[in-house]
Protein backbone atom coordinates (compact mmCIF):
# COMPACT_ATOMS: atom_id res chain seq x y z
CA UNK A 1 0.00 0.00 0.00
CA UNK A 2 1.29 3.51 -1.23
CA UNK A 3 3.10 5.75 1.61
CA UNK A 4 2.06 8.27 -0.91
CA UNK A 5 -1.68 7.90 -1.28
CA UNK A 6 -1.79 7.76 2.99
CA UNK A 7 0.22 11.32 2.27
CA UNK A 8 -2.06 12.82 -0.72
CA UNK A 9 -3.79 16.42 0.73
CA UNK A 10 -7.14 16.68 0.30
CA UNK A 11 -7.09 18.17 -3.11
CA UNK A 12 -5.04 15.69 -4.43
CA UNK A 13 -6.70 12.93 -3.01
CA UNK A 14 -10.30 14.31 -4.40
CA UNK A 15 -8.55 14.53 -7.95
CA UNK A 16 -7.24 10.63 -7.60
CA UNK A 17 -11.09 9.85 -6.53
CA UNK A 18 -12.42 11.86 -9.35
CA UNK A 19 -10.23 10.16 -12.22
CA UNK A 20 -10.56 6.78 -10.82
CA UNK A 21 -6.74 7.19 -10.00
CA UNK A 22 -7.23 5.76 -6.89
CA UNK A 23 -10.53 4.70 -4.60
CA UNK A 24 -11.74 5.41 -1.56
CA UNK A 25 -11.08 1.91 -0.10
CA UNK A 26 -7.72 3.01 -1.49
CA UNK A 27 -7.09 5.91 0.47
CA UNK A 28 -8.77 3.64 3.55
CA UNK A 29 -6.16 1.17 3.30
CA UNK A 30 -3.35 2.96 3.42
CA UNK A 31 -3.98 5.26 5.88
CA UNK A 32 -4.65 2.76 7.90
CA UNK A 33 -1.62 0.95 6.98
CA UNK A 34 0.65 3.60 8.43
CA UNK A 35 -1.31 3.48 11.44
CA UNK A 36 0.06 -0.28 11.49
CA UNK A 37 3.47 1.37 10.62
CA UNK A 38 3.23 4.25 13.48
CA UNK A 39 0.98 3.68 16.01
CA UNK A 40 4.03 0.86 17.35
CA UNK A 41 5.65 4.10 18.40
CA UNK A 42 2.97 6.56 18.52
CA UNK A 43 0.37 5.02 20.37
CA UNK A 44 -1.87 7.96 18.88
CA UNK A 45 -5.06 6.02 18.69
CA UNK A 46 -7.73 5.07 21.35
CA UNK A 47 -9.60 2.77 19.21
CA UNK A 48 -9.52 1.78 15.56
CA UNK A 49 -12.64 1.11 13.26
CA UNK A 50 -11.22 -0.70 10.57
CA UNK A 51 -14.11 -2.79 9.72
CA UNK A 52 -16.52 0.02 9.52
CA UNK A 53 -14.34 2.28 7.91
CA UNK A 54 -13.83 -0.27 4.79
CA UNK A 55 -17.71 -0.39 4.60
CA UNK A 56 -17.89 3.57 4.75
CA UNK A 57 -15.39 3.29 2.05
CA UNK A 58 -16.83 0.66 -0.20
CA UNK A 59 -20.09 3.10 0.10
CA UNK A 60 -18.26 5.85 -0.50
CA UNK A 61 -16.80 4.67 -3.37
CA UNK A 62 -20.08 3.07 -4.94
CA UNK A 63 -21.56 6.79 -4.46
CA UNK A 64 -18.84 8.17 -6.92
CA UNK A 65 -19.38 5.48 -9.29
CA UNK A 66 -23.18 6.37 -9.45
CA UNK A 67 -21.92 9.97 -9.46
CA UNK A 68 -23.91 11.05 -6.72
CA UNK A 69 -21.47 11.99 -3.86
CA UNK A 70 -22.00 14.33 -1.37
CA UNK A 71 -19.90 16.28 -0.70
CA UNK A 72 -16.17 17.28 -0.65
CA UNK A 73 -14.74 14.93 1.96
CA UNK A 74 -17.13 12.06 0.37
CA UNK A 75 -14.45 9.17 0.78
CA UNK A 76 -11.84 10.75 2.56
CA UNK A 77 -10.58 9.25 5.38
CA UNK A 78 -9.93 10.83 9.39
CA UNK A 79 -9.34 10.48 12.64
CA UNK A 80 -11.38 12.09 15.21
CA UNK A 81 -10.20 13.15 19.10
CA UNK A 82 -11.92 10.76 21.54
CA UNK A 83 -13.98 13.15 23.46
CA UNK A 84 -16.51 14.15 20.32
CA UNK A 85 -19.23 11.52 20.47
CA UNK A 86 -20.32 9.66 17.07
CA UNK A 87 -23.31 7.46 17.77
CA UNK A 88 -23.15 4.13 18.86
CA UNK A 89 -18.90 4.00 18.75
CA UNK A 90 -17.53 4.45 22.51
CA UNK A 91 -16.45 7.85 23.66
CA UNK A 92 -13.52 7.50 26.09
CA UNK A 93 -12.60 11.13 27.22
CA UNK A 94 -9.00 9.25 27.60
CA UNK A 95 -10.55 8.17 31.10
CA UNK A 96 -11.14 4.89 32.72
CA UNK A 97 -14.25 7.19 34.47
CA UNK A 98 -16.04 6.63 31.01
CA UNK A 99 -14.92 2.73 30.48
CA UNK A 100 -18.30 1.19 28.86
CA UNK A 101 -19.43 5.16 27.70
CA UNK A 102 -21.03 4.89 24.64
CA UNK A 103 -23.27 7.67 22.83
CA UNK A 104 -26.43 7.72 20.95
CA UNK A 105 -26.26 10.52 18.94
CA UNK A 106 -22.94 12.23 17.01
CA UNK A 107 -21.50 15.80 17.98
CA UNK A 108 -22.86 18.01 15.61
CA UNK A 109 -19.33 18.64 13.97
CA UNK A 110 -19.35 14.53 13.39
CA UNK A 111 -22.56 14.46 12.50
CA UNK A 112 -21.59 16.82 9.69
CA UNK A 113 -18.30 14.72 8.81
CA UNK A 114 -20.33 11.83 8.42
CA UNK A 115 -23.67 13.25 6.55
CA UNK A 116 -20.56 14.08 4.15
CA UNK A 117 -19.60 10.75 3.13
CA UNK A 118 -16.33 11.28 5.30
CA UNK A 119 -14.32 8.14 6.68
CA UNK A 120 -13.75 7.79 10.37
CA UNK A 121 -10.66 5.70 10.49
CA UNK A 122 -10.25 5.37 14.54
CA UNK A 123 -10.52 7.77 17.51
CA UNK A 124 -7.39 9.39 18.84
CA UNK A 125 -5.91 9.61 21.73
CA UNK A 126 -6.74 12.78 24.47
CA UNK A 127 -5.38 14.11 27.61
CA UNK A 128 -7.82 13.00 29.92
CA UNK A 129 -11.05 15.06 29.79
CA UNK A 130 -8.59 17.51 27.53
CA UNK A 131 -7.35 18.46 30.86
CA UNK A 132 -3.51 18.59 30.39
CA UNK A 133 -0.97 19.23 27.80
CA UNK A 134 1.19 15.73 27.07
CA UNK A 135 -1.40 13.12 25.71
CA UNK A 136 1.02 10.33 27.22
CA UNK A 137 1.23 7.55 26.49
CA UNK A 138 0.95 9.14 23.53
CA UNK A 139 3.73 10.45 21.37
CA UNK A 140 4.85 12.54 18.80
CA UNK A 141 5.12 11.81 15.23
CA UNK A 142 8.67 13.04 14.68
CA UNK A 143 10.18 11.92 17.75
CA UNK A 144 8.59 8.89 20.05
CA UNK A 145 10.64 10.28 22.84
CA UNK A 146 8.98 13.29 22.83
CA UNK A 147 5.27 14.13 23.66
CA UNK A 148 2.92 15.07 20.89
CA UNK A 149 1.52 18.20 23.35
CA UNK A 150 -2.08 18.14 24.06
CA UNK A 151 -4.62 18.02 24.54
CA UNK A 152 -5.35 16.64 21.38
CA UNK A 153 -2.32 14.87 20.72
CA UNK A 154 -3.09 11.65 19.40
CA UNK A 155 -4.92 13.94 16.59
CA UNK A 156 -1.92 15.87 15.82
CA UNK A 157 0.41 13.09 15.73
CA UNK A 158 -1.85 11.02 13.40
CA UNK A 159 -2.34 13.28 10.98
CA UNK A 160 1.19 14.05 10.90
CA UNK A 161 1.65 10.46 10.66
CA UNK A 162 -0.44 10.11 7.46
CA UNK A 163 -3.32 8.36 9.34
CA UNK A 164 -6.30 10.29 7.71
CA UNK A 165 -6.28 13.48 5.88
CA UNK A 166 -7.52 16.10 8.64
CA UNK A 167 -8.84 15.12 11.80
CA UNK A 168 -10.83 17.31 14.63
CA UNK A 169 -9.22 18.07 17.66
CA UNK A 170 -11.14 20.79 20.95
CA UNK A 171 -8.91 23.39 21.97
CA UNK A 172 -9.49 25.20 25.19
CA UNK A 173 -6.52 26.85 26.11
CA UNK A 174 -4.26 25.74 23.50
CA UNK A 175 -5.47 21.88 22.64
CA UNK A 176 -5.40 22.29 19.14
CA UNK A 177 -2.95 24.66 18.13
CA UNK A 178 -0.14 23.51 20.60
CA UNK A 179 -0.02 19.97 19.14
CA UNK A 180 -0.11 20.92 15.88
CA UNK A 181 2.92 23.18 16.14
CA UNK A 182 4.98 20.00 17.81
CA UNK A 183 3.89 17.77 14.76
CA UNK A 184 4.23 20.24 11.88
CA UNK A 185 0.81 19.89 11.02
CA UNK A 186 -1.77 23.43 10.45
CA UNK A 187 -4.53 24.00 13.29
CA UNK A 188 -7.07 26.39 13.46
CA UNK A 189 -8.83 26.84 16.48
CA UNK A 190 -12.22 29.08 15.43
CA UNK A 191 -14.05 32.11 17.18
CA UNK A 192 -15.79 30.92 20.15
CA UNK A 193 -18.97 29.47 18.97
CA UNK A 194 -18.32 29.05 15.06
CA UNK A 195 -18.14 25.20 15.24
CA UNK A 196 -20.92 23.25 17.67
CA UNK A 197 -19.81 22.37 20.88
CA UNK A 198 -22.79 19.94 20.90
CA UNK A 199 -21.90 16.04 22.04
CA UNK A 200 -17.88 17.15 23.11
CA UNK A 201 -17.07 16.21 26.60
CA UNK A 202 -16.64 19.58 27.93
CA UNK A 203 -13.84 20.97 29.92
CA UNK A 204 -14.85 24.73 30.27
CA UNK A 205 -18.03 26.04 28.76
CA UNK A 206 -17.04 29.56 28.44
CA UNK A 207 -13.96 28.31 26.17
CA UNK A 208 -13.43 25.12 24.49
CA UNK A 209 -13.56 24.82 21.03
CA UNK A 210 -13.99 22.12 18.56
CA UNK A 211 -11.10 22.33 15.76
CA UNK A 212 -9.41 21.21 13.00
CA UNK A 213 -5.95 19.82 12.03
CA UNK A 214 -4.45 18.62 8.61
CA UNK A 215 -1.43 18.48 6.52
CA UNK A 216 -2.05 21.80 5.38
CA UNK A 217 -3.51 25.20 5.78
CA UNK A 218 -5.44 24.66 2.30
CA UNK A 219 -7.25 21.41 3.32
CA UNK A 220 -7.74 23.04 7.12
CA UNK A 221 -10.09 25.37 5.11
CA UNK A 222 -12.24 22.84 3.09
CA UNK A 223 -12.95 20.66 6.20
CA UNK A 224 -13.37 24.29 8.41
CA UNK A 225 -16.04 25.21 5.71
CA UNK A 226 -17.99 21.59 5.63
CA UNK A 227 -18.95 21.80 10.14
CA UNK A 228 -18.70 25.45 10.67
CA UNK A 229 -21.83 27.18 11.09
CA UNK A 230 -25.05 27.64 13.79
CA UNK A 231 -25.29 24.36 15.95
CA UNK A 232 -29.16 24.58 17.08
CA UNK A 233 -27.66 22.35 19.98
CA UNK A 234 -25.15 24.36 21.32
CA UNK A 235 -26.62 28.01 23.05
CA UNK A 236 -23.29 29.38 22.43
CA UNK A 237 -23.17 28.62 18.69
CA UNK A 238 -22.70 32.34 16.56
CA UNK A 239 -25.89 32.63 14.76
CA UNK A 240 -24.38 34.23 11.98
CA UNK A 241 -24.29 31.89 9.20
CA UNK A 242 -21.25 30.51 7.99
CA UNK A 243 -19.65 32.15 4.78
CA UNK A 244 -17.25 29.54 2.78
CA UNK A 245 -13.69 30.41 3.32
CA UNK A 246 -12.19 27.92 1.22
CA UNK A 247 -12.34 29.13 -2.36
CA UNK A 248 -10.68 32.02 -1.61
CA UNK A 249 -7.48 30.88 0.32
CA UNK A 250 -5.51 32.03 -2.83
CA UNK A 251 -6.01 35.64 -2.10
CA UNK A 252 -2.54 36.20 -0.66
CA UNK A 253 -1.30 38.42 1.99
CA UNK A 254 -0.41 41.67 -0.05
CA UNK A 255 -0.92 44.88 1.38
CA UNK A 256 -2.02 43.71 4.67
CA UNK A 257 -0.94 44.76 8.26
CA UNK A 258 0.63 42.35 10.42
CA UNK A 259 0.97 42.79 13.85
CA UNK A 260 3.98 41.80 15.99
CA UNK A 261 3.94 42.35 19.47
CA UNK A 262 7.28 43.95 20.97
CA UNK A 263 6.42 42.14 24.42
CA UNK A 264 5.80 38.38 25.54
CA UNK A 265 5.67 36.57 22.83
CA UNK A 266 9.06 36.47 21.66
CA UNK A 267 11.05 37.24 24.72
CA UNK A 268 11.03 33.25 25.44
CA UNK A 269 12.35 31.68 22.48
CA UNK A 270 15.33 28.95 21.61
CA UNK A 271 17.20 30.49 18.97
CA UNK A 272 16.95 26.87 16.22
CA UNK A 273 12.96 27.95 16.94
CA UNK A 274 13.70 31.63 16.04
CA UNK A 275 15.47 31.28 13.02
CA UNK A 276 12.20 29.16 11.68
CA UNK A 277 9.70 31.75 13.19
CA UNK A 278 12.09 34.11 10.97
CA UNK A 279 11.28 32.68 8.05
CA UNK A 280 7.26 32.44 8.36
CA UNK A 281 7.79 36.33 9.21
CA UNK A 282 10.15 36.63 5.99
CA UNK A 283 7.38 34.58 4.11
CA UNK A 284 4.94 37.58 5.03
CA UNK A 285 7.33 40.46 3.93
CA UNK A 286 7.81 38.23 0.99
CA UNK A 287 4.39 37.94 0.12
CA UNK A 288 3.15 41.57 0.28
CA UNK A 289 2.52 42.12 3.79
CA UNK A 290 3.83 45.11 6.17
CA UNK A 291 5.18 44.09 9.57
CA UNK A 292 4.29 46.42 12.25
CA UNK A 293 5.60 46.15 15.37
CA UNK A 294 2.98 45.91 17.92
CA UNK A 295 2.32 46.79 21.32
CA UNK A 296 -0.70 45.16 23.03
CA UNK A 297 -2.04 46.97 25.83
CA UNK A 298 -3.45 46.84 28.38
CA UNK A 299 -0.15 44.55 29.35
CA UNK A 300 -2.27 43.07 32.52
CA UNK A 301 -4.37 41.26 29.76
CA UNK A 302 -1.23 39.37 28.49
CA UNK A 303 -0.02 38.96 32.06
CA UNK A 304 -3.06 37.42 33.27
CA UNK A 305 -4.08 35.49 30.63
CA UNK A 306 -2.64 32.36 32.00
CA UNK A 307 -4.00 32.18 35.16
CA UNK A 308 -7.12 33.31 34.45
CA UNK A 309 -7.56 30.64 32.30
CA UNK A 310 -6.22 28.40 34.78
CA UNK A 311 -9.18 29.54 37.33
CA UNK A 312 -12.15 29.83 34.53
CA UNK A 313 -10.97 25.51 33.34
CA UNK A 314 -10.69 25.15 36.84
CA UNK A 315 -13.93 25.66 38.06
CA UNK A 316 -16.32 25.28 35.50
CA UNK A 317 -14.38 21.45 34.88
CA UNK A 318 -14.98 21.06 38.70
CA UNK A 319 -18.45 21.80 38.36
CA UNK A 320 -19.34 19.59 35.33
CA UNK A 321 -16.89 16.65 37.07
CA UNK A 322 -18.79 17.40 40.84
CA UNK A 323 -19.97 14.74 42.23
CA UNK A 324 -17.36 12.24 40.54
CA UNK A 325 -14.47 13.99 42.28
CA UNK A 326 -14.99 12.41 45.84
CA UNK A 327 -17.27 9.33 44.71
CA UNK A 328 -14.91 8.26 41.75
CA UNK A 329 -11.46 9.85 42.85
CA UNK A 330 -9.80 6.32 42.14
CA UNK A 331 -11.13 6.73 38.29
CA UNK A 332 -9.01 10.10 37.44
CA UNK A 333 -5.26 10.26 36.94
CA UNK A 334 -3.58 12.24 39.48
CA UNK A 335 -2.37 15.48 37.48
CA UNK A 336 -6.66 15.97 36.68
CA UNK A 337 -7.92 15.04 39.98
CA UNK A 338 -5.71 17.99 41.48
CA UNK A 339 -6.98 20.33 39.01
CA UNK A 340 -10.30 19.40 39.71
CA UNK A 341 -9.85 20.04 43.80
CA UNK A 342 -8.10 22.67 43.29
CA UNK A 343 -11.20 24.02 40.40
CA UNK A 344 -13.11 23.45 43.64
CA UNK A 345 -11.25 25.08 46.26
CA UNK A 346 -11.52 28.67 44.10
CA UNK A 347 -13.41 31.30 45.42
CA UNK A 348 -16.47 32.70 43.93
CA UNK A 349 -14.72 35.88 43.11
CA UNK A 350 -12.13 34.41 41.59
CA UNK A 351 -13.82 33.17 39.34
CA UNK A 352 -15.19 36.72 38.52
CA UNK A 353 -12.32 38.41 38.57
CA UNK A 354 -11.15 35.90 35.92
CA UNK A 355 -14.21 36.82 33.58
CA UNK A 356 -12.78 40.42 34.47
CA UNK A 357 -9.61 39.72 32.71
CA UNK A 358 -11.14 37.69 30.09
CA UNK A 359 -12.49 41.39 28.96
CA UNK A 360 -9.01 43.14 29.63
CA UNK A 361 -8.16 40.48 26.70
CA UNK A 362 -10.97 41.42 24.60
CA UNK A 363 -10.20 44.86 25.21
CA UNK A 364 -6.36 44.24 23.96
CA UNK A 365 -7.48 42.66 21.11
CA UNK A 366 -9.69 45.29 20.14
CA UNK A 367 -7.25 48.24 19.90
CA UNK A 368 -4.94 46.20 18.52
CA UNK A 369 -7.18 45.33 15.26
CA UNK A 370 -7.87 49.11 15.12
CA UNK A 371 -4.10 48.71 13.64
CA UNK A 372 -3.35 45.69 12.34
CA UNK A 373 -5.44 43.46 10.33
CA UNK A 374 -4.04 39.79 11.80
CA UNK A 375 -1.45 39.16 15.21
CA UNK A 376 1.32 36.82 14.33
CA UNK A 377 3.91 35.21 17.12
CA UNK A 378 5.42 31.95 17.83
CA UNK A 379 3.58 29.20 18.34
CA UNK A 380 5.93 27.96 20.89
CA UNK A 381 9.08 29.35 21.76
CA UNK A 382 10.64 25.45 21.87
CA UNK A 383 10.46 22.41 20.00
CA UNK A 384 8.43 19.79 21.74
CA UNK A 385 10.05 18.43 24.97
CA UNK A 386 10.81 15.09 25.64
CA UNK A 387 8.84 13.07 27.38
CA UNK A 388 11.09 13.00 30.99
CA UNK A 389 11.68 17.16 30.25
CA UNK A 390 9.36 18.67 32.94
CA UNK A 391 10.86 21.98 32.56
CA UNK A 392 11.90 23.99 29.75
CA UNK A 393 15.06 25.93 28.91
CA UNK A 394 14.76 29.07 27.11
CA UNK A 395 18.12 31.24 25.53
CA UNK A 396 17.05 34.42 28.19
CA UNK A 397 14.61 34.56 30.79
CA UNK A 398 13.58 32.36 33.62
CA UNK A 399 13.24 28.14 32.84
CA UNK A 400 9.26 27.58 32.18
CA UNK A 401 7.19 24.12 33.20
CA UNK A 402 6.47 22.72 30.68
CA UNK A 403 2.86 22.37 30.85
CA UNK A 404 2.65 26.28 30.96
CA UNK A 405 5.20 26.86 28.36
CA UNK A 406 3.12 24.76 26.15
CA UNK A 407 0.02 27.10 25.73
CA UNK A 408 1.74 30.33 27.12
CA UNK A 409 0.84 32.27 23.51
CA UNK A 410 -1.77 30.28 22.81
CA UNK A 411 -4.48 30.59 26.26
CA UNK A 412 -5.42 34.54 25.34
CA UNK A 413 -6.68 33.52 22.07
CA UNK A 414 -9.11 31.42 23.34
CA UNK A 415 -9.98 33.75 26.55
CA UNK A 416 -10.74 36.98 23.84
CA UNK A 417 -12.97 34.11 22.09
CA UNK A 418 -10.79 34.77 18.66
CA UNK A 419 -9.61 32.45 15.92
CA UNK A 420 -6.29 31.16 15.80
CA UNK A 421 -3.67 29.01 13.27
CA UNK A 422 -0.72 27.28 13.52
CA UNK A 423 1.20 27.56 10.24
CA UNK A 424 3.79 25.27 10.27
CA UNK A 425 8.01 27.46 9.09
CA UNK A 426 10.05 24.48 8.96
CA UNK A 427 12.18 22.13 10.81
CA UNK A 428 13.95 23.57 14.35
CA UNK A 429 17.06 21.08 13.96
CA UNK A 430 14.74 18.17 13.32
CA UNK A 431 11.84 18.97 15.26
CA UNK A 432 8.54 21.28 13.65
CA UNK A 433 8.32 24.86 14.54
CA UNK A 434 5.42 27.19 13.45
CA UNK A 435 3.67 30.85 13.66
CA UNK A 436 0.74 31.12 15.39
CA UNK A 437 -1.98 33.91 13.32
CA UNK A 438 -4.43 35.76 15.68
CA UNK A 439 -7.43 37.75 13.94
CA UNK A 440 -10.45 39.25 14.84
CA UNK A 441 -13.89 37.38 15.69
CA UNK A 442 -14.70 35.65 12.83
CA UNK A 443 -11.69 36.14 10.59
CA UNK A 444 -11.09 32.35 9.89
CA UNK A 445 -11.25 32.85 6.30
CA UNK A 446 -8.45 35.60 6.55
CA UNK A 447 -5.82 33.55 8.69
CA UNK A 448 -6.25 30.72 6.43
CA UNK A 449 -5.39 33.08 3.13
CA UNK A 450 -2.63 34.55 5.35
CA UNK A 451 -1.42 30.82 6.46
CA UNK A 452 -1.53 29.73 2.63
CA UNK A 453 0.60 32.66 1.44
CA UNK A 454 3.20 31.72 4.36
CA UNK A 455 2.93 27.97 3.24
CA UNK A 456 3.75 28.56 -0.13
CA UNK A 457 6.72 30.40 0.59
CA UNK A 458 8.57 28.14 3.43
CA UNK A 459 8.28 24.71 1.46
CA UNK A 460 7.07 22.30 4.81
CA UNK A 461 4.10 20.97 3.35
CA UNK A 462 5.15 17.54 1.80
CA UNK A 463 7.71 16.81 5.03
CA UNK A 464 6.81 13.89 6.49
CA UNK A 465 8.21 12.44 9.92
CA UNK A 466 11.07 10.20 9.50
CA UNK A 467 9.30 7.29 10.36
CA UNK A 468 6.68 7.89 8.79
CA UNK A 469 7.90 8.45 5.52
CA UNK A 470 7.78 5.33 3.84
CA UNK B 1 1.36 24.52 36.21
CA UNK B 2 1.83 28.39 35.31
CA UNK B 3 5.27 29.97 35.50
CA UNK B 4 4.04 32.83 38.16
CA UNK B 5 6.86 33.99 39.20
CA UNK B 6 7.91 35.13 35.61
CA UNK B 7 4.12 36.52 34.63
CA UNK B 8 3.97 38.31 38.18
CA UNK B 9 7.34 39.61 39.06
CA UNK B 10 6.22 42.36 40.77
CA UNK B 11 4.53 39.73 43.19
CA UNK B 12 7.48 37.65 43.91
CA UNK B 13 9.40 41.00 44.51
CA UNK B 14 7.24 41.45 47.56
CA UNK B 15 8.09 38.96 49.09
CA UNK B 16 4.87 37.26 49.52
CA UNK B 17 5.13 33.97 49.73
CA UNK B 18 1.06 33.25 48.39
CA UNK B 19 1.82 34.26 45.18
CA UNK B 20 5.56 33.68 44.19
CA UNK B 21 5.01 30.17 43.77
CA UNK B 22 7.07 28.75 40.47
CA UNK B 23 5.37 27.18 38.04
CA UNK B 24 6.49 23.02 38.76
CA UNK B 25 5.73 24.10 42.02
CA UNK B 26 1.71 24.30 41.53
CA UNK B 27 1.35 20.59 40.99
CA UNK B 28 3.08 19.97 44.00
CA UNK B 29 0.90 22.49 46.42
CA UNK B 30 -2.06 21.21 48.04
CA UNK B 31 -5.06 22.02 45.83
CA UNK B 32 -6.93 24.74 48.42
CA UNK B 33 -2.80 26.10 48.71
CA UNK B 34 -3.08 26.65 44.71
CA UNK B 35 -6.26 28.18 44.19
CA UNK B 36 -5.41 30.63 47.19
CA UNK B 37 -2.62 31.22 45.34
CA UNK B 38 -4.76 32.07 41.89
CA UNK B 39 -7.02 33.85 43.62
CA UNK B 40 -4.53 36.17 45.46
CA UNK B 41 -2.65 36.98 41.69
CA UNK B 42 -6.22 37.80 40.05
CA UNK B 43 -6.89 39.86 43.12
CA UNK B 44 -3.57 41.30 42.32
CA UNK B 45 -4.20 41.92 38.77
CA UNK B 46 -8.23 43.38 39.35
CA UNK B 47 -7.33 46.01 41.66
CA UNK B 48 -8.20 49.78 42.02
CA UNK B 49 -9.52 51.16 38.91
CA UNK B 50 -10.03 47.93 36.84
CA UNK B 51 -12.16 46.52 39.56
CA UNK B 52 -14.34 49.47 39.59
CA UNK B 53 -14.34 49.19 35.58
CA UNK B 54 -14.24 45.82 34.95
CA UNK B 55 -18.05 44.41 34.39
CA UNK B 56 -18.05 40.97 34.61
CA UNK B 57 -19.68 38.76 31.66
CA UNK B 58 -20.62 35.37 33.16
CA UNK B 59 -22.76 34.33 30.30
CA UNK B 60 -19.43 35.24 27.51
CA UNK B 61 -20.29 35.31 23.83
CA UNK B 62 -17.41 36.33 21.78
CA UNK B 63 -19.20 38.49 19.32
CA UNK B 64 -21.38 39.93 22.41
CA UNK B 65 -18.13 40.91 24.08
CA UNK B 66 -16.84 42.39 21.17
CA UNK B 67 -19.42 44.60 20.47
CA UNK B 68 -19.67 45.61 24.04
CA UNK B 69 -15.91 46.85 24.24
CA UNK B 70 -15.90 48.53 20.61
CA UNK B 71 -18.80 50.49 21.59
CA UNK B 72 -17.43 51.59 24.83
CA UNK B 73 -14.33 52.59 23.15
CA UNK B 74 -16.19 54.40 20.74
CA UNK B 75 -17.99 56.77 23.35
Amino acid sequence: VSVDLAFASLAEARRMLDSGEASSVELTRAALAQADRMVPHTNALALRLDERALTRAEAADGRRAQRSTIGPLDGIPYTLKDIIDVADIPTGAGSRLYEGNVPTQSATSAARLEDGGAVLLAKARTHEFAWGGTTLPARNAWDPDRIPGGSSGGSASSVASGIGTFTLGTDTAGSVRSPANFNGVAGLKPTYGRIGRSGVVPLAWTLDTVGVLARSVRDVAVVYDEIAGPDPLDPTSVATPHEPVAGAVEGGAEGLRIGVPDAYFFETIQEPVARTVQQGLDALADAGAELVELTLTPPEAVDSALVAAFVLIGAESSAWHAEWIDTKADLYGEDVLHYLRMGRALLATTYIDAVRCRQLAVECFARAFEQVDIVVTPGHGHVAPRVDEETIVFDRGEPEGRDAAGVRNLTIVNLAGLPGLIVPTGLAGELPAGLQLIGPPLSEGLLLRVGAAIEDRVGHVGRRPPLAAG
Amino acid sequence: LYAIRRVYPAASEQGDESVSESSEQSNEQPPEELAATLGALLDQTVSGDLRRRLEPEPSFAAERAWSVVKSRDAQ
